[in-house]
């Protein structure tokens, strides 16, 4: 039995690998991703996408997304950003309601221009105890139908959809943000604009993929 | 060793167990590219390395933390578990001088638990040290050691 000592060792190591794998593939394949046109920037026939899993309290967020943007000035007709909510539990519940304001805007086709103005003022909103005058201020300044706004904000019927983003989110194994997705490849570490624009010249010599 | 001593280094054992097994759970339970940005916003691993590191050290704080839990093979695991002690106060050392903008240590990945730097050195320091006391003492109260050395050496 002088191999037994050693055994005991491998069989935990084993026990912890097997956990650890089983909990993995306990939350299933990633599912295809939905597709809101109004939270498409760029060419939508694009053949090359980046998904971005974002939060409106999330200061990297806010970093990458003009950079996001330039992508696809410098790379017209061959890439297109997709917006998905990824509201981090760790951040005030003001994160929540700005991405549900922000689908009210989408409703009025103007997601992404709110989406600027949430990010360009973030500081003012995101831990403010009254975030409503905010969230109506950047809907008046992007031109927004107030009433219909107001309606559908007050409504919280957008709630849905940011839970379900949320949720293709976990299905991607998405927990933190931003987390990008460019054509089914996470980006994570080389966020850098030079990094983003090398990484999206690969995939336009590879020929893109669809969603 | 009193037995008193023996009760303390058993509770220090749990802890410092329980802790590592934490850390690397919480670092696992979550795709490892998140550890890789904590790893990158250190600055000190060259980039072809970091994937390694962080494929290898949350693996090797869940078994070895759960050995010290356990209490198998506990003056080894304590012994690994010092070595990596010691690298991460290396790391933590480091950006604290080098006034690096690193908010969180990254150290629990993404658990409750959310640490900045001076505070992941100053526990590394209590860790370091229990793991020290752990690893060149012979108690086996309450330790799967206990049972599987003791049938060895009466068989």
């Amino acid at each position: 039995m002088k191999f037994r000592y050693p055994l005991v060792g491998v069989a935990i190591a084993l026990l912890l690998f097997g956990s650890v794998k089983l909990y993995w593939y306990s939350l299933g394949t990633p599912t295809a991703l939905t597709v809101e046109p109004a939270k498409i920037l760029g060419d939508p026939q694009a053949p090359n996408y980046i998904v971005v899993f974002s939060d409106f309290g999330c200061p990297f967020c806010m970093l990458i997304a003009p950079r996001l943007s330039q992508l696809v000035k410098d790379f017209p007709g061959q890439i297109k950003i997709i917006y998905k909510h990824f509201p981090l539990r760790s951040h005030p519940i003001t994160v929540l309601y700005a991405a549900e304001a922000s689908e009210c805007a989408a409703d009025q086709n103007k997601f992404w221009p709110y989406h600027d103005e949430l990010f360009n003022h973030f500081e003012q909103w995101v831990t403010h105890p009254n975030v409503k005058p905010f969230l109506t201020t950047y809907a008046q300044n992007v031109g927004l139908d107030m009433k219909t706004f107001e309606a559908c904000y007050d409504s919280g019927k957008k709630l849905e959809i940011v839970k379900e983003n949320r949720q293709e989110g976990i299905g991607y194994r998405v927990s933190g943000t931003p987390t990008c997705i460019l054509n089914g490849v996470k980006i994570l570490r080389k966020q850098d604009l030079e990094s983003l624009r090398e990484a999206v010249r690969e995939a336009i010599g590879r020929g893109g993929k669809t969603l | 060793m009193s037995r008193n001593g023996e009760r303390l280094l058993l509770v220090a054992r749990l802890l410092v167990g329980g802790l590592f097994f934490y850390s690397g759970l919480s670092k696992l339970n979550r795709p490892i590219e998140y550890f890789e940005i904590a790893i990158t916003m250190f600055r000190i691993a060259p980039d072809g390395l970091v994937p390694v590191i962080a494929n290898i050290a949350p693996w090797a704080e869940l078994i070895f933390g759960t050995y010290l839990l356990l209490g198998y093979w506990t003056k080894g695991s304590a012994a690994v578990l010092t070595v990596m002690t010691f690298i991460f106060q290396i790391v933590l050392a480091q950006s604290l001088l080098r006034h690096l903008p690193v908010d969180e240590c990254g150290c629990f990945g993404g658990g409750s638990i959310h640490l900045t730097l001076y505070q992941s050195f100053m526990l590394d320091t209590v860790l370091a040290l229990a793991l020290i006391q752990i690893a060149t003492s012979s108690t086996r109260l309450f330790s799967l050691d206990g049972v599987l050395l003791k049938d060895r050496s009466s068989s």
